[in-house]
């Protein structure tokens, strides 16, 4: 075995085979460079939210956390008076905008406003333990001891993360530079007394994390009497054991462990009985959860894209080796002949695979690396600007991954080469050595895929066709996946039908050679199909993303048409109402009515985040039969007028679509929900409307019934109504004035209001166009890469093609043709099997996930977009491989035989 | 038809260079039946190389119908093949993928000729060399006679007027062998084509009007064969040994 991998292998490694062993290791290492470098963006994506998640859970063993809204500040002394209990520390927490250093605005690369999303804390001064990350230490906190005193006392007073004070150039100006926060009373400036290194939630965050004094946050943050939560700690024990020290001699040393399990119960146990249904007691592991479901949508997409880019990766092996082996074929029948035996044949061609297998993926996971490291930096400006506060640009790669590549391409490698070396084995030696090709090798096999196609398609209908099916998540996914394989399955005998009705077009556009493209095509669509297949896939992925998104944008749009009827709206801190806004004092509406005479109405709207038996909702409270006589819900389940007139009456609510899907609601049922001020207390559902506020599922009641069980009167949002036949500009200059004597708030128009929805819409899906540029990579790597191993395999026929009188120019015209043809083909596929994958997007995949229901809306622009981009890309792939068929050593070509 | 003088082709730098032809000189009029014949390394295949366009000389001069090949262009030796010269090899070299109709019909498109005479040709070139009823079948469904006839065919198709043949008998029995040396001397009388072929087969000098051998890049005998069908031919080459 040594002597033939020696004499055999090596020779042709290094001289016959030098092109051909490059471009297969090189076919390994571009597919396990797309697997790698999708599953570490979605890792490092995911890891990024994951340790967001836990950084800001905080460092205690137990947190004490009620709704949105918070909990009040006088459960802090009776949840220390627990027994059991060490320690306990609020939590006064928010997200906002940072929007000025040292009096000057934050802008982005265009020049227009940029501020930057900033996680702040409010701590205790005194007590390092309000730090809410376990892995604090002092040394964390650069800070002088007159600038701690200043940080305690003076309400004006921040800490900065020193990688944004160097950001920024105000690294080393503590206690001069200045930041601007949007809190809840308006725009402030607050002087930087310290920095922070490099610890947990720093990271995590991206060095948007600040500290400010918990007094103080209360305060700026709209939380005056309240905390966001309270973390509780537990003593720890104190053991003493025996060690031996570094002289030999046994000492006793004293170590501490945390609470056991067993006591954690108890104490989380006795402090739920103490805080009622005011508030959940939870490990901070578990409180998380929740919130990754408003990720679901990207992580999904995500994952289809990591299982398509598997099956792209595993495809483009499986062609570039497979076809060095049946070219090859006639060695074996040589080496048969010389008296090797099958199994020795078979087992050099897969030694050989194996290596350039091995080489080929630490190539790939090399360049995979450096390719996630690039689409994480272009994912992480346009996804984390202002929706997520994670830093998703440091790249995570798990050792798993590694290995996995590599057993993925060694294993595919040497698959691809045992399947035809074993095919030219089971021959006799003289079979063997004549002359075939893959497009011959394959041509037997078109029947059976065609059936596998089909076969494919109808276990994927099957399951779509059952509605228990459709809710569970891993059967929806598999038939997709299903109905891409059964595409590519179904690619040949598809080929030779669109091929033959474009025959005539491309026979009139290219002559000879492009009837010669669209023959070679024909005769062989099974090889065609290895192409198409990479190809169709790719697009498929992007067309049924940007109908998805579409389908989104147009149902919203929709919505927001008769949903939002007030002429103007006031929102603080975020442009758009949601329960992690801060909230305004419901003041600011009639001080609005006193000065501006233009306004005829206003109505409140109050938006809080609320568990019920450890699933996530949002409440809004808002003034029913005043917004009725105003608006409309656009109702799913019960009468419109009806509902509007029972929710005034006391324990009745209307569900969003969404949340009805999720909790399995309708008209009539009876939600308990727990409220601060009276315990548990049961809703009766009157309707159920369609509504795309919140991912969670929005329970809507009157503002009264709110007030009586929540006590809560700040306002997320105003709705202002105009007099009749009033200039809106002026009247929204007017509002500003008012409003902004208090609050940086947002004061904008009803279409203004609606342009910023679509904007958020957008930069939600702003993942979307991301993974449409990943699937465009896969198809043009793919189209590349089967086209110039086409050419190589075709060596032979294209030097017989000049030798009989075609010009250079007509063969590299036949080899763009027929690119061209294959992505033409590629794209009718793709965006035919795209279309049943949006299909599925969108009636099915938002059912699972957020529960929302959208309408389908075909994304026509942006798949004629998708389908010249993939011409183009195909005409940009056949361009190398045409080079070089034009190139063609005439003689050495018809020699190789 | 064809003309060489002091033929030269060698491959490798100065120190490692090595000869393949030497100075060859020939001269082959219309309507002549040439086998070229010789040892292996003899420059049989490279000769034919030269004469065909598919290679350059690195000294002397080739000339097809009076035209000298030095001084053409890529595009022009491609056009010179097009329309003067058929090629048949001993693999068949037939494109796998099309029908043996769709592989004799290629070279008279690719010339321009209108896809119905082309096709009309093909079918009548087809069942000429006996295979009208295989018209429709691809290459790994034929026999190697059948695809070596196909092949003959297809050289034929552009009605070039030179047919050059590389070892066409190579890779097939005796009999069927026999069949192409008969196919291609019928071809010669009847359509007047002048054949230039390669051949390590024995039998091929009693099918030739004129035997070439070559030794070591040099023409070692070029006799004429009585037995054949007697041409107008005049052997120049140089040196001249009695055989």
């Amino acid at each position: 075995m040594r002597t033939l991998l020696r004499l055999v292998s090596l020779n042709y490694f290094l001289r016959k085979g030098k092109l051909k062993t490059f471009l297969t290791t090189a076919g390994v290492a571009l597919g396990v460079s797309s697997v790698i470098s999708i599953e570490i963006v979605t890792r490092s994506t995911l890891v990024a939210i994951e340790s967001m998640l836990e950084e800001t859970a905080g460092r205690g063993e137990l947190v004490v956390a009620g709704d949105s809204s918070g909990i009040d500040e006088e459960w802090l002394e009776k949840v220390r008076k627990v027994e059991g209990v060490d320690h306990a520390v609020p939590v006064i927490r928010a997200s906002v905008p940072l929007t000025a250093v040292n009096g000057k605005r934050l802008v982005g690369p265009d020049g227009k406003a940029r501020p930057r999303l900033f996680h702040v804390f409010g701590v205790d001064a005194v007590d390092d333990k309000s730090v809410p990350d376990k892995d604090f230490k002092d040394e964390d906190l650069v800070m002088e001891e007159e600038d701690k005193l200043d940080f305690a006392i003076k309400g004006n007073s921040i800490v900065l993360t020193q990688k944004f004070a160097d950001e920024m150039g105000i690294g080393d100006a503590v206690g001069k530079a200045k930041v601007t926060l949007v809190t809840s009373r308006g725009e402030k400036e607050y002087v930087m007394r310290g920095t922070l290194k490099s610890f947990g939630p720093v990271k995590v965050f991206g060095g948007h994390f600040a500290l400010i004094s918990s007094d103080f946050a209360q305060k700026d943050f709209g939380k005056v009497g309240r905390f966001d939560e309270i973390n509780v700690l537990l003593p720890k024990k104190t053991i003493k054991k025996v060690e031996k020290g570094a002289d030999g001699k046994e000492k006793i040393v004293e170590e501490k462990i945390p609470a056991s399990q067993a006591e954690l119960v108890k104490v989380r146990d006795a402090i739920q009985a103490v805080v009622g249904t005011v508030a959940r007691v939870e490990r901070p592991r578990d409180r998380g959860k929740n919130s990754e479901t408003l990720l679901q949508t990207m992580q999904a997409g995500l994952k289809l894209v990591s299982l398509v880019s598997l099956f792209v990766g595993m495809f483009l092996i499986y062609n570039t080796v497979s076809v060095t082996v049946v070219q090859r074929r006639r060695e074996i029948g040589v080496l048969r002949a010389l008296g090797v035996t099958r199994a020795q044949s078979v087992a050099m061609f897969a030694i050989e695979a194996l290596i350039m297998g091995l080489v080929g993926s630490a190539l790939g996971i090399l360049s995979g690396m450096l390719l996630a490291k690039f689409l994480l930096k272009i994912a992480a400006t346009n996804v984390t600007t202002l929706i997520l506060a994670a830093d998703i640009s440091k790249i995570h790669v798990e050792t798993a991954a590694v290995v996995g590549s590599l057993l993925l391409g060694a294993g595919a490698a040497v698959l691809s080469a045992i399947l035809p070396a074993l095919g030219a084995a089971r021959v006799s030696p003289v079979e063997a050595t004549r002359p075939t090709t893959l497009a011959v090798a394959l041509q037997k096999r078109s029947g059976v895929y065609t059936i596998l196609g089909l076969i494919s398609f109808a276990v994927a209908g099957g399951i779509l066709a059952i509605p228990a099916c459709r809710q569970i998540e891993i059967l929806v996914y598999g038939s997709t996946m299903l109905i891409i394989l059964g595409t590519v399955a179904l690619t040949p005998a598809l080929t030779v039908v669109i091929v033959n009705a474009i025959r005539p077009i491309v026979t009139r556009l290219g002559g000879v050679m492009g009837r010669l493209s669209a023959d070679n095509l024909l005769r062989s669509p099974m090889r065609t199909s290895v192409t198409v297949g990479a190809m169709l896939t790719g697009l498929a992925l992007t067309v049924s993303s940007s109908t998805y998104v579409e389908s989104f944008r147009v149902s919203i749009d929709r919505w927001l048409e008769v949903t939002v009827p007030a002429d103007m709206t006031i929102t603080s801190s975020h442009e758009m109402i949601s329960p992690v806004s801060l909230p305004m004092i419901p003041e600011v509406a009639d001080e609005i009515m006193r000065r501006v005479p233009a306004v005829k109405e206003i109505q409140k709207l109050r938006m809080i985040g609320i568990e019920i038996e450890g699933r996530r909702a949002d409440i809004i409270a808002f003034p029913s039969q005043r917004w009725a006589a105003r608006g409309r819900l656009l109702m799913v389940e019960g009468d419109e007028k009806k509902a509007a007139g029972a929710l005034a009456e006391g324990n009745h609510v209307v569900v969003s679509k969404n949340l009805a899907t999720k909790w399995n609601l309708h008209a009539g049922d009876t939600i308990k929900v727990p409220t601060p001020l009276a315990g548990i207390q049961p809703f009766k559902v009157v309707g159920v409307y369609h509504d795309y506020t919140s991912v969670f599922g929005l329970i809507s009641m009157d503002e009264k019934v709110f007030w009586k069980y929540w006590g809560d009167k700040r306002v997320d949002s105003f709705n202002i109504y105009l007099h009749a036949g009033i200039a809106h500009e002026k009247a929204q200059d007017d509002i500003r004035a008012v409003v902004q004597e208090r609050y940086a708030a947002f004061v904008l128009t009803n279409q203004e209001l609606k342009q910023k929805v679509r904007d958020f819409v957008g930069q939600a899906f702003s993942i979307a166009s991301y993974i449409e540029i990943m699937a465009m990579l896969i198809a043009l790597l793919g189209l590349l890469n089967t086209l110039i191993v086409a050419v190589i395999e075709r060596t032979r026929e294209i030097a017989v093609i000049r030798t009989i009188g075609a010009l250079a120019r007509q063969v590299a015209k036949a080899i763009m043709f027929e690119g061209v043809l294959m992505g033409f083909v590629g794209a009718v596929l793709g965006v035919a099997a795209g279309s049943v994958l949006s299909a599925i997007n969108v009636h099915v995949i938002p059912g699972i996930q957020a529960g929302f229901q959208i309408d389908y809306y075909f994304a026509t622009e942006a798949v004629i977009k998708i389908s010249i981009v993939s011409l183009i890309v195909a005409l940009i792939a056949a361009f190398l491989p045409a080079y070089r068929a034009a190139r063609t050593n005439l003689l050495e070509a018809l020699e190789y035989e | 038809m064809i003309k060489t003088d002091k033929l030269e082709k060698w491959y490798g730098e100065t120190k490692v260079r090595v000869h393949a032809l030497r100075g060859v000189s020939l001269s082959i009029v219309k309507a002549e039946f040439i086998a070229v014949m010789g040892p292996s390394g003899s420059g049989k295949s490279t000769l034919l190389h030269m004469v065909g366009a598919l290679d350059r000389s690195s000294a002397g001069e080739v000339w097809i119908g009076g035209r000298a090949l030095s001084g053409l262009s890529d595009n022009e030796l491609t056009l010179l093949r097009r329309s003067q010269i058929g090629f048949v090899f001993q693999f068949f070299n037939l494109l796998p993928t099309l029908t043996a109709r769709e592989n004799v019909l290629l070279p008279a498109l690719l010339d321009g000729v209108a896809t119905k005479e082309a096709e009309r040709r093909a079918d009548a070139l087809l069942d000429r060399v006996g295979l009208s009823g295989r018209g429709r079948h691809r290459p790994d469904e034929l026999s190697g006679g059948e695809m070596q006839r196909v092949a003959i065919a297809r050289a034929l198709v552009k009605e070039a007027p030179l047919l050059l043949a590389d070892e066409p008998t190579g890779n097939l029995d005796t009999t069927t062998g026999r069949g192409i040396f008969d196919l291609l001397r019928e071809l010669k009388a009847s359509a007047g084509l002048t054949i230039v072929m390669v051949t390590h087969d024995p039998n091929a000098a009693h099918h030739a009007d004129r035997v070439i051998h070559l030794r070591d890049g040099l023409v070692e005998n070029d006799v004429r064969n009585h037995k054949s069908a007697g041409t107008d031919a005049a052997a120049t080459g140089s040196p001249v040994a009695a055989g």
